[in-house]
């Protein structure tokens, strides 16, 4: 009777138990299903992490905007992609030499309008429009593609007249964690001419979210460079350590970025060392400012055969030699793309992926 | 059966973390370290460790105990015959 008991099946773990007992498991069986689980439990992570959208609270103060400002006419803001793209294949430090704008003093204009600034870059309300030009009474933009020594990058310089054309989106339109969507789609939301990704902020916990003078997330224990726009048109970029949020929205913070590095110090030099570890080449999204209402975009294309991407010292030199006085770097890889007249641009690395926000150039 | 899974949830938990930090290294904009969930892995990490060492402590202890008692009996009966 009891012989039988001990040879019969037994419900619930058991048997198993009972085999474990009478001798352990071949080691190749523990060290699969530790492999198999190890590989389940990254997985796990993975969607809790990055995949699975959360809702934040968003912290809702708003900078305002305001004052009045005293306009500068720049008779001559060139741009010198071609110097630029010369000289980073040269390696050589070549400087912007034709950008030192003669500044005469304009008008009196309300705080972040341009107008009468940049008068001859706009029409009087017609719109010109072609593969590599926008022009309307609003908005200059240009886009040129370079090729040089298997780098290829595209420059987007623009002209506002109004700094609230200068707007950023939000994948699906909504602030949080783990929200995802294609540039080009949250770009059409907005109605945006041209854009480019943003920062990634929905792929962290941390990190200062401002958009649009909107505080969202504050960011306690700042890690990374900061990029401030403000509402006058200025833009600053600094180290976490050196950044005050509530300074920055009592002086009009119009948008803020916390991915960085930033590319350029503080003389607008460009810089050897920075405050991030994703330095090999790659593929490459940074914002550039020459003067409030006039900036840039550029899009490096890296990881393939046609285009090797940059390091961060090259983009830095890159970004001085357009002749920009601040540059930031923003989310680059898979993510880097830009955005004109609803069509990609570059080439993105693997086809792209989607990104949680995007920056846009909107007619106001 | 509990005892004979903690070593390998262990063992798991550490192969994470090892993951976590090479990728970190890589691009430490995405915080796999710095976040509440990873946080918690590595609260019971912690965890496991000190039930792992505490059990693998108690076993020691027993099997020395058992060793000697069992040299005690031997020389018990060396000293009987």
């Amino acid at each position: 009777m009891s012989a039988q008991k001990k040879s019969a099946p037994r419900r619930g773990g058991g048997w198993l138990r009972a085999q474990l007992r009478r001798r352990p498991l071949p080691v190749w069986v523990l060290v699969t299903a530790d492999v198999l689980v190890f590989a389940v439990a990254l997985n796990v992570f993975a969607l809790f992490h990055h995949v699975l959208p959360r809702h934040e609270q968003a912290v809702g103060v708003r900078s305002q905007r305001g004052g009045t400002q005293t306009a500068a006419t720049a008779t001559e803001v060139p741009i010198l992609p071609e110097q630029a793209a010369d000289a980073l294949a040269a390696g050589e430090e070549a400087q912007a030499t034709e950008s030192e704008a003669q500044v005469e003093p304009a008008a009196t204009e309300p705080e972040g309008y341009f107008g009468a600034k940049f008068a001859d870059k706009f029409t009087g309300g017609e719109v010109e429009q072609t593969s590599e030009l926008y022009r309307s009474a609003n908005i200059n933009l240009t886009v040129t593609p370079y090729n040089h020594e298997n780098v290829r990058f595209y420059v987007m310089e623009f002209y506002l007249r109004d700094i609230s054309s200068f707007q950023t989106g939000f994948a699906n339109d909504e602030f949080g964690r783990g929200r995802y969507e294609l540039v080009s789609n949250t770009l059409a939301r907005m109605g945006a001419i041209a854009g480019v990704n943003g920062d990634y902020y929905g792929g962290r916990s941390d990190g200062i979210v401002l958009r649009n003078g909107t505080l969202y997330r504050s960011g306690e224990k700042l890690k990374r460079d900061i990029c401030v726009l403000y509402w006058d048109g200025t833009m600053e970029t600094c180290s976490p350590e050196a950044f005050d949020v509530d300074a920055a929205v009592a002086r009009g913070a119009y948008q803020i970025w916390n991915f960085g590095p930033m590319l350029l110090d503080a003389n607008g030099q460009s810089m050897e060392e920075f405050n991030s570890d994703v330095n090999p080449r790659n593929p490459r999204t940074a914002i550039g400012y020459f003067e409030p209402g006039h900036y840039c975009f550029v899009v490096v294309d890296g990881r393939s055969d046609d285009s090797k991407g940059l390091t961060l010292q090259n983009l830095s030199k890159l970004m001085q030699n357009l002749g920009c006085v601040r540059a930031y770097n923003l989310d680059g890889g898979k993510t880097s793309e830009m955005i004109y007249s609803g069509a990609i641009v570059n080439e993105p690395a693997d086809g792209g992926r989607m990104s949680t926000d995007v920056i846009g150039i909107v007619e106001p | 059966m509990l005892r004979k899974l903690l070593p390998h949830a262990a063992i798991i938990l550490s192969m994470m973390y090892f993951v976590f930090f090479f990728i970190d290294r890589v691009n430490s904009a995405m915080s796999f370290i710095d976040n509440d969930i990873t946080k918690g892995l590595l609260f019971l990490l912690c965890v496991l460790t000190i039930v792992n060492a505490v059990l693998l402590i108690r076993d020691d202890r027993a099997r020395e105990r058992r060793r000697q008692q069992m040299l005690r009996r031997r020389s018990a009966q060396r000293k009987e015959k």
